[in-house]
């Protein structure tokens, strides 16, 4: 017992505080990016497991570590400490400890891809037909050295700087550069998609309810790429289905006059000219 | 190699990245761009009003880069290059603008719409414009975070040169128009036609160096 009792009171130590831990990450934390969206609430969910289990063996090495340095560290003689070396029960412990999780983590990555469908890519021409609410909302992102600004083409190819999207419905970006690579980061949708001009890069996300949407640049691409951002009153929102088509008849009529100004809408806009 | 002496390699190590660090620091924390104040008044009913007068340039002519687009802005009668200027907060900040460069275009013709100013809208030469023929803007005044664009209709290009020194007839366009501010903050703008000639997509040089395509609006 008296052996035993210096795994016990550290093990006991450990359990305490990986529960306040373990509590503390599912109930009180917030760990980003959210529950905004399906894909938002599966790394959040994903974020939340790897902390726990991280966590938990952090305190775990940290106190035991600690607990036998204070025990131990006035034995001269190494020799002297109980069950220092050729512990099997210790070493199989361990082992298998450390398999187990390394097969836990394996199996829940697989089964997390393995639960990913892909949308069908619809492609706006196809989807002109009608924008009824059975399919995607299409909304393309057009990055540009510094700002974002998006069109819509299912509703007549308007562009606006400020992104709108509705609840309950397949979000589909289209996602292009004017010029130098940028990235589209839209941090409360869980989405981070490369804008690179001459290519179409598409992401998907389905807004489970109303929020706020801050956008920022995640590739240097510039002087100004720290404020290529949409947040605070330039920041995105997603809306009720209501308010979005509230907002699509204000913008139509807003944004309209200036069609006539904007291409023909394509998938991708390379750069023109390429020097001055 | 002895203990000490690795000791003391490393510690000479460590010691010389500090001085480069807190040298760097020191440079940063002491560029310090000229910060314009334009003048304000008060009018009978007590709005506060702020007068910007800027003009907008081919080549600036003098400085550093002499070759380089950019902006300058009316102080004591004088055209001084500095685009970091102070306005008041809940301020109308009325400003007309002098474009003596050329017609270039848009990359997007988005920028074409004037958005964020008082009523949407910009005169130029006395003509009240909500938007325009893409291809005219020589430059634009944008900031983002305001919501805020105004292109700026440039001269024809049979009418170079775009400067103010060279400019024998002083042809140019006027436009004016009025924005509002709101509580302290300071944000960027920045001009969105990729002007900076000689540079690839247009973005470099002057696009990117505060003083010339871009700058700031402390609002205090």
């Amino acid at each position: 017992m008296s052996h035993r009792r210096h795994l016990i009171i550290p093990a006991l130590i450990w359990a305490v505080l990986a529960v306040v831990l373990d509590v503390l990450l599912v109930l009180v934390l917030h760990l980003p990016p959210g529950y905004a969206t399906t894909t938002a609430s599966d790394q959040t969910v994903t974020g939340q497991v790897f902390s726990i289990i991280g966590g938990d063996i952090f305190f775990a090495v940290v106190i035991f570590g600690l607990y036998f340095i204070m025990q131990f560290s006035r034995y001269p003689n190494r020799e002297r400490v109980p069950g220092a070396r050729n512990n099997l029960p210790v070493q199989a412990t361990w082992l298998s400890a450390s398999f187990v999780l390394v097969m836990f983590a394996a199996g829940f990555g697989v089964i997390e891809l393995e639960g990913q469908t892909s949308p069908s890519l619809v492609v706006p021409a196809s989807a002109l037909a009608s924008g009824a609410a059975n399919h995607p909302l299409i909304v393309q992102v057009i990055a540009q050295q510094w700002q974002f600004t998006y069109r819509y083409p299912q509703y007549g190819g308007f562009e606006t700087q400020q992104l709108r999207i509705p609840v309950d419905r397949l979000i589909q970006f289209d996602v292009t550069s004017l010029d130098v690579t940028h990235q589209f980061w839209a941090y409360q949708l869980g989405i981070k998609l490369d804008a690179n001009s001459g290519v179409n890069n598409v992401g998907y996300a389905y807004v489970l309810k109303p929020t706020v949407i801050d956008v920022r640049c995640g590739e240097l691409c510039g002087l100004w790429h720290g404020y290529m951002t949409d947040v605070g009153e330039q920041a995105g929102k997603a809306l009720s289905t209501a308010s979005f088509n509230s907002w699509l008849s204000y913008a139509e009529s807003y944004y309209g006059p200036e069609e006539s100004q904007l291409p023909k809408f394509s998938l991708t806009y390379f750069p023109q000219p390429l020097t001055y | 190699m002895s203990s000490g002496r690795k000791l003391a390699i490393v510690l000479g190590s460590f010691l010389i990245g500090a001085i480069c660090l807190a040298a760097y620091v020191v440079i940063w924390l002491s560029y310090n761009p000229e910060t314009i104040t334009p003048p304000s008044s008060v009018n009978s009913s007590g709005q506060l009003t702020t007068h910007l007068e800027i003009a907008t340039v081919g080549s600036i002519d003098f400085g550093v880069h002499p070759s380089w687009v950019a902006y300058l802005i009316r102080q004591h009668g004088k055209w001084v290059s500095s685009t970091v200027w102070e306005l008041p907060a809940h301020s109308l900040i009325k400003v007309t603008l002098f474009e003596y460069d050329t017609q270039t275009g848009l990359r997007n013709p988005f920028m074409s719409m004037v958005r964020g100013t008082v009523g949407d809208d910009m005169t130029v030469n006395g003509k009240t414009v909500r938007y325009m023929n893409a291809n005219y803007p020589a430059h634009t005044f944008s900031v983002p975070q305001m919501g805020i664009n105004v292109p700026l209709e440039g001269i024809p290009q049979s009418t170079y040169p775009g400067t103010i020194s060279g400019n024998p007839h002083g042809e140019h366009e006027t436009i004016t128009f009025s924005f509002r501010t709101y509580d302290p903050e300071t944000v960027r703008w920045q001009c969105f036609v990729p002007c900076a000639a000689g540079y690839l997509f247009g973005n470099g040089g002057p696009m990117q160096t505060v003083g010339y395509m871009d700058g700031y609006l402390k609002i205090v």
